[in-house]
């Protein structure tokens, strides 16, 4: 019985083994490059979209889906690129990588696809960037953070990168704030958390700030941090830097280290944007927080036309910084299209977002050669529990 | 005894034959270039979805016990397999790639079945409700894990980050390679279940006291089947892996496994072919529902909770869909006298009794 088992499964294993050497013919590679070469034809320009519709990141998704169809019916109603209206091709992907990829897929299918915009999330941004690479498809992600994300290729993002925020938080604390002691807290088990907060220790020493404490919890999303603080209090910082949620910072950290007695700074990541308050408004004096876009900035004159335009669309509603983000990656497209001649095709408009400078809602940038920008980060400061912008810090030229 | 139009050989041979059409069909649609990459993804996510799922039913519908915890041993393989794959590039080792991705998913799914063997013996002491909390602990813990290890974040090994997504892993992953590994699961894991071992796993299934005073090695048997779960699983994970490119922790955790579990109970539980079929079907059912865009998820929802109110057993209960079955009705259909329509209708009422226990849910799984 035994030994018939295992010789019928030995043989079968040897006979797929057999059949699997017709595994060299081409057609079962999942690389086939180059199959559409996708030039814009006819009097539209497609430009895909995969957002995060349907999920728990589905409201960052929408937001995105909104900045995109604004930009879109901008440009058009002013006439289009070049006289071609441009169309958008919107997905869905769950926050699921293997949908993303197969959206992706779909969309580099279709020839008269020339650009995606997207895909939301870090993770499903990390699983589209080896296949825009391959079907030669540029992207660009309005959103997606992390630092664990191969752009640069036909990748690109409109956001800075999770660490870029820590070391402006570091160089904002010793330059602006002029503290001297700075501790950070972060949570391990979190990329986002523990990308920024590690980026923000590491470029406070460079900064000649003395880091005093550095403390972490299993999580981003405890809700019990008084121990940490209590010897962060205990080592005389000036200035916490804590890279959370807006969930947990706002009714756990901020209260319990004022509880506690601290009385210096805390300052966090866009994670920060729509912090929770909870009691006392006066103890989120002193909180102060790096985003991407304010709608209160006054030094950048396209805020207040991207704010008129949206709210003259959606029915007075505000738009937030996912908005912000998308609709000007949208005019990246626009910017580089103009630049890449005539009917462009996708590699000739890849080329022409590489390294492109621009300047949008969300700041001026230059993308380096990574593909992520380098561009002015805004700090906002809690005055009576309402964010208020507070400053703009230009990017270190290097 | 039942009649049958073929011998024991003859079957095998048909099975043989109905994979090579399947083959066939599927290099015609790819080497004529009909496949684009999304269709070949879309193939590559059903190969993998079946592997996971006929293995989960392994567990779930053979053996009877709910797991929640598949994904963090298909998390495990694939970043065995991933970082594996990367050690060997980074050694420069020269490789055919293909040899590569076999090794690379095969050390995977043993290092998940290492850990299927650790998780099994003290959670299956437990059964029921409790054991699906114990295998969904078991899939935080992984998440929690990876998250922590540097070499398995960033890109890896010594250059790694830890929490951080695993990206720039080779993209190695062959459809047709995929194709005949999946067809290899499935054929091990149909043997096993029709084996003896197979018989007294679900004996446990149907009255474990009764099983245990029969002389079954319960525990032998229940962990022996959780660790060929757990292999097959790091298998697809393997596959998954080089398949994607990249990889997040999340992905280990309970959300993702209860989307196998669901395709498992669509399937049919203890029904292999019904798990290849659901899983299939699953897969492509949302990218079928494009159209709908916003409402995609809604008609997704809409389908499922439909499903499981007319056909609760799944769709195809715990009967197997089986190719010289159907050649044997065929052939008997066309008249072989009376003795054998008689034992056709009999066999027929077997089939269809299926179809009509849908309300009484009552056990169909004293199949032939």
């Amino acid at each position: 019985m035994n030994a018939t088992f295992f010789g019928k499964a030995t043989a079968i294993a040897a006979a797929a083994t057999m059949m699997m050497s017709m595994a060299a013919c081409s057609g079962g590679s999942m690389d086939d490059s180059g199959s559409s070469a996708g030039a814009a034809s006819g009097n539209t320009i497609t430009l895909g979209s995969i957002t995060t519709n349907s999920g728990t990141a589905a409201a960052y998704g929408e937001a995105e889906l909104k900045g995109f169809k604004l930009a879109i019916s901008e440009i058009n109603a002013k006439g289009g690129l070049n006289g071609k209206k441009i169309k958008l091709e919107s997905m869905d992907d769950k926050g699921d990588a293997t949908e993303a990829s197969n959206a992706f897929n779909k969309l580099a299918g279709d020839s008269n696809v020339l650009a995606v915009l997207g895909p939301t999330i870090s993770s499903t941004t990390a699983a589209v960037a080896p296949l825009a690479d391959q079907s030669k498809l540029p992207a660009i992600a309005p959103a997606a953070t992390s630092d664990s994300i191969a752009t640069g290729g036909y990748l690109f993002r409109t956001c800075f990168k999770d660490s870029y925020q820590g070391e402006i938080a570091a160089k904002f604390a010793a330059e602006t704030l002029k503290v001297k002691k700075v501790a950070v807290l972060y949570g391990t088990g979190d990329p986002y958390s523990s990308g920024v907060g590690k980026a923000f220790a590491a470029a406070a020493k460079k900064n000649g700030l003395d880091v005093v404490d550095e403390e972490n919890s299993s999580s981003a999303d405890d809700t019990e941090y008084s121990s940490q603080l209590q010897k962060i209090q205990a080592s005389g910082a000036e200035f916490l830097y804590a890279p959370y949620y807006y969930s947990v910072a706002g009714p756990y950290i901020i209260p319990q280290a004022r509880a506690l007695g601290y009385k210096g700074y805390v300052m966090g990541p866009d994670g920060y944007d729509g912090l929770k308050l909870t009691g006392d408004k006066s103890q989120y004096d002193k909180v102060l927080y790096t985003t991407h876009y304010s709608p209160d900035d006054t030094s950048n004159t396209k805020v207040q036309d991207f704010i008129k335009s949206y709210e003259k669309a959606n029915n007075n509603q505000e738009p937030n910084t996912f908005t912000a983000l998308a609709y000007d990656s949208v005019y990246m497209f626009k910017q580089a299209y103009d630049k890449a001649g005539k009917n462009p095709t996708r590699e000739q408009v890849r080329n022409a977002i590489a390294g492109m400078s621009f300047s949008g809602v969300t700041g001026k940038f230059t993308l380096d050669k990574k593909g992520s920008p380098n561009k002015s980060v805004i700090v906002l400061e809690l005055k009576d529990g309402k964010p208020t912008y507070r400053t703009t810090i230009q990017p270190s030229t290097k | 005894m039942k009649k049958s139009a073929l011998s024991m050989k003859q079957s095998y041979i048909v099975c043989a034959v109905g994979i090579a059409v399947l083959f066939g069909l599927l290099m015609a649609i790819c080497e004529s270039g009909a496949a684009n990459t999304y269709i070949k993804g879309i193939l590559m996510t059903c190969c993998i979805a079946v592997i996971m799922t006929t293995s989960l039913n392994l567990t779930v519908g053979v053996l009877g016990q709910l797991t929640l915890g598949c994904c963090g041993f298909e998390m495990i393989g694939a970043y065995s397999a991933a970082l594996l794959s990367k050690l060997i590039v980074a050694k420069g080792i020269a490789m055919d790639p293909t040899a590569r991705f076999l090794l690379t998913i095969f050390v995977g799914a043993v290092i998940a079945c290492i850990f299927g063997i650790l998780v099994g013996i003290p959670a299956l002491r437990l059964h029921g409700d409790y054991l699906a909390i114990i295998t969904l602990g078991f899939g935080e813990i992984i998440r929690v894990v990876l998250q922590n290890i540097p070499a398995a974040g960033g890109v890896g090994l010594d250059k790694g980050q830890a929490g951080q997504a695993l990206i720039g892993i080779d993209r190695i992953a062959n459809l047709y390679v995929v194709f005949w590994i999946t067809v290899v699961t499935v054929v091990l894991l149909f043997m096993f279940a029709r084996s003896r071992y197979g018989r007294a796993v679900k004996a446990i299934r149907d009255d474990e006291i009764a099983a245990s005073a029969s002389g079954l090695n319960v525990t032998y048997l229940k962990v022996l089947v959780f660790a060929i779960s757990a292999f097959f699983a790091g298998l697809a994970g393997g596959i998954y892996a080089q398949y994607m490119g990249s990889l997040t922790p999340a992905y280990a955790g309970w959300l993702q496994s209860t989307n196998y579990v669901i395709m498992v109970v669509f399937g049919g539980m203890g029904s292999l072919t019904g798990s290849i079929l659901s899983a299939i079907v699953l897969t492509i059912l949302p990218e079928a529902l494009r159209a709908f865009s916003d409402y995609r998820m809604l008609a997704y929802s809409v389908v499922l909770v439909v499903f499981m109110i007319f056909r609760p057993q799944g769709i195809f209960g715990s009967w197997e869909f089986s190719l010289p079955k159907l050649i044997n009705r065929i052939v008997y259909r066309n008249g072989r006298g009376g003795a054998a329509k008689a034992a056709i209708a009999a066999e027929g009422a077997g089939t269809a009794g299926t179809t009509a226990a849908a309300k009484s849910a009552e056990p169909a799984g004293k199949e032939a």
